[in-house]
């Protein structure tokens, strides 16, 4: 027996990310690696687990016997920072910010702004009831504000990068940063430490700044709308997303603001979504 | 008279003693400071000059430099801009214009006929074209920072970054590494890129020849080569020099100013 499957590639900078649909848009599977010196391997790993994962969710839904069972893949879009890298045919590649807001759309029908903050790029799009990209602006110039400056960050203090969001949390105050660069904010970090300030409270500035950072590219993309999407891998970080509520609250008023728990494979999802409409 | 000059940058701790009548280098030790806290660093180089018999009670004068709150039993801070203009023409006391590359920050300086800062410029809110950039590189493609001069000079098709953000460029090098590209040609490009931001840099006053290197980096002889040919292409005529000890110019500057101000006071 086979079933038939629809897959969307988000081939991001730091990682790989792919999901695959059933034919009425229904996530059958989701596969994750990181994406760092091969492109191909990342693309091709994400793609299988992203299949034994559908034939193990398949198989706990209808049966032991659907482990065994054949996925066909119809069709696929692939996207992210390494899009044309992969070896799909040019009808095939979908830019992010088209993917992002797909797939934001899909989740949050009533979506009007979507904020991502992936690896090595920031985008703010704002969208009309349709799910059209109406505007957008995007930051690949600079690290700051970008998941790469908490990588930074996190590999300066020696921790986890999962660990950065909560030891963040447990502060009451933040301690700002002044500066934006990563680098200069990687050795501010340090003096700060060193001048005996709580590595909690640098955290939740260094936090603040990214947060200050993606509120200022939204600005730039038309404001925060409602409802607000947050997508990306630093969506899944507690502190941003705290001090992300607290700040849109505080200057956007009451705004229904939606964060996945696959907010990671977004982009993904909006190609997989892109890959079905276009059979 | 023995003045010390301590100047205690991003990445090093410099420290000179010198023979203030003679304008001589008694002795002079760079520490790297590695994530370690610059009291540390700064005390650990007090104790290596203290093992050559130059103990800080010997000192006429303990000048500081850079972010001289470190140095703790210092005379007098003095500011970084003017030591490097100071430590420049002691090298070469033709030097008209400064370009001192350290690890975090690049500052250029324009000298009038007396030796004073009548210009400068210096990098401000993005590391890029830094020695920090250039050695988390190297670190990526397990190099030492010794080596790439060597590579960089090999190199006659510079591959450019797509981005000048130093974060950013490392992806940029992991996938030219994946692709294949010869490394020379990836150290080439990464000089390129530093200097071009260097000569924006120079460019930000007309500077005159001859330009003095200072700093940690103008060790780098692929980076001196790269910052001549852009010099050269963005029409300035202007004659590059540098001196093997130009990483203690800052610290050479101090110590001499720190002889000048115990002079005046009596």
């Amino acid at each position: 027996m086979t079933v038939q499957s629809i897959l969307g590639i988000d081939l991001g900078s730091t990682t790989c990310k792919a999901v695959l649909l059933d034919e009425s848009g229904n996530i059958l599977g989701r596969g994750i690696t990181d994406t760092r010196t091969n492109y191909h391997v990342a693309v091709e790993a994400a793609t299988l687990e992203a299949i034994s994962d559908a034939k193990l969710s398949l198989a706990s839904r209808f049966g032991e016997e659907m482990k065994n069972v054949g996925l066909d893949v119809k069709a696929q879009v692939g996207t992210g920072y390494g899009r044309q890298l992969l070896p799909f045919p040019e009808e095939h590649i979908r830019s992010e910010i088209l993917c992002h807001a797909k797939g934001a759309h899909h989740l949050f029908p009533k979506t009007r702004t979507v904020l991502d903050i992936g690896g090595q790029d920031t985008k703010a799009i704002q969208m009309d009831e349709n799910g059209s990209v109406t505007s957008f602006s995007m930051n690949d110039r600079c690290a700051a504000g970008c998941g790469r400056y908490l990588g930074y960050v996190a590999e300066e203090l020696g921790i986890g990068l999962s660990e950065l969001g909560p030891t963040a949390c447990s502060a009451c105050r933040y301690t700002p940063i002044a500066s934006t660069c990563t680098v200069f904010a990687g050795a501010e970090l340090r003096s700060l430490l060193y001048a005996g300030e709580k590595k909690e409270e640098v955290l939740l500035g260094l936090h603040r700044a990214i947060v200050l950072r993606a509120l200022s590219l939204l600005a730039r993309s038309g404001g925060v709308r409602n409802e607000f999407t947050f997508t990306g891998g630093v969506a899944r970080n507690e502190a941003v997303v705290r001090i992300l509520r607290e700040l849109i609250a505080e200057h956007h008023g009451s705004i229904t603001i939606n964060i996945h728990v696959d907010s990671i494979y977004m982009g993904a999802l909006g190609a997989a979504l892109h890959a079905l409409e276009s059979l | 008279m023995i003045p010390c000059g301590c100047d205690v940058g991003a990445g090093a701790v410099k420290l000179v003693v010198m023979e203030e009548a003679a304008g001589k280098i008694l002795f002079a030790h760079t520490e790297r400071i590695r994530k370690r806290n610059p009291i540390e660093v700064v005390e650990a180089c007090f104790t290596r000059a203290a093992e050559e018999g130059f103990h800080k009670k010997d000192f006429s004068y303990i000048a500081a430099t850079g972010e001289a709150e470190a140095v703790h039993e210092r005379t007098g801070i003095f500011f970084s801009m003017t030591c490097h203009a100071r430590g420049a023409r002691y090298f070469f006391p033709d030097t008209m214009s400064v370009l001192d590359m350290g690890a975090l920050h690049m500052r250029a300086m324009k000298l009038d006929g007396k030796g004073k800062v009548s210009a400068y410029k210096m990098t401000s809110q993005c590391a890029s074209g830094t020695g920090q950039f250039l050695e988390n590189i190297a670190g990526y493609l397990g190099l030492t920072m010794e080596e790439l001069p060597e590579l960089s000079l090999r190199s006659d098709d510079p591959r450019p970054l797509s981005t000048i953000c130093v974060v950013l460029a490392e992806t940029d090098i992991i996938n030219m590494v994946t692709r294949g590209a010869p490394l020379p040609d990836i150290i080439r490009g990464i000089h390129d890129s530093i200097s071009r931001r260097a000569v924006k840099l120079l460019s930000n006053f007309s500077p005159e020849s001859p330009l003095t290197l200072t700093g940690g980096m103008a060790r780098d002889t692929g980076l001196v080569r790269s910052l001549e040919m852009e010099l050269h292409s963005e029409g300035f005529s202007i004659a590059v020099q540098r001196h093997e000890m130009g990483v203690y110019a800052g610290a050479i500057g101090a110590a001499l100013w720190g002889g000048v101000r115990k002079n005046k006071t009596p």
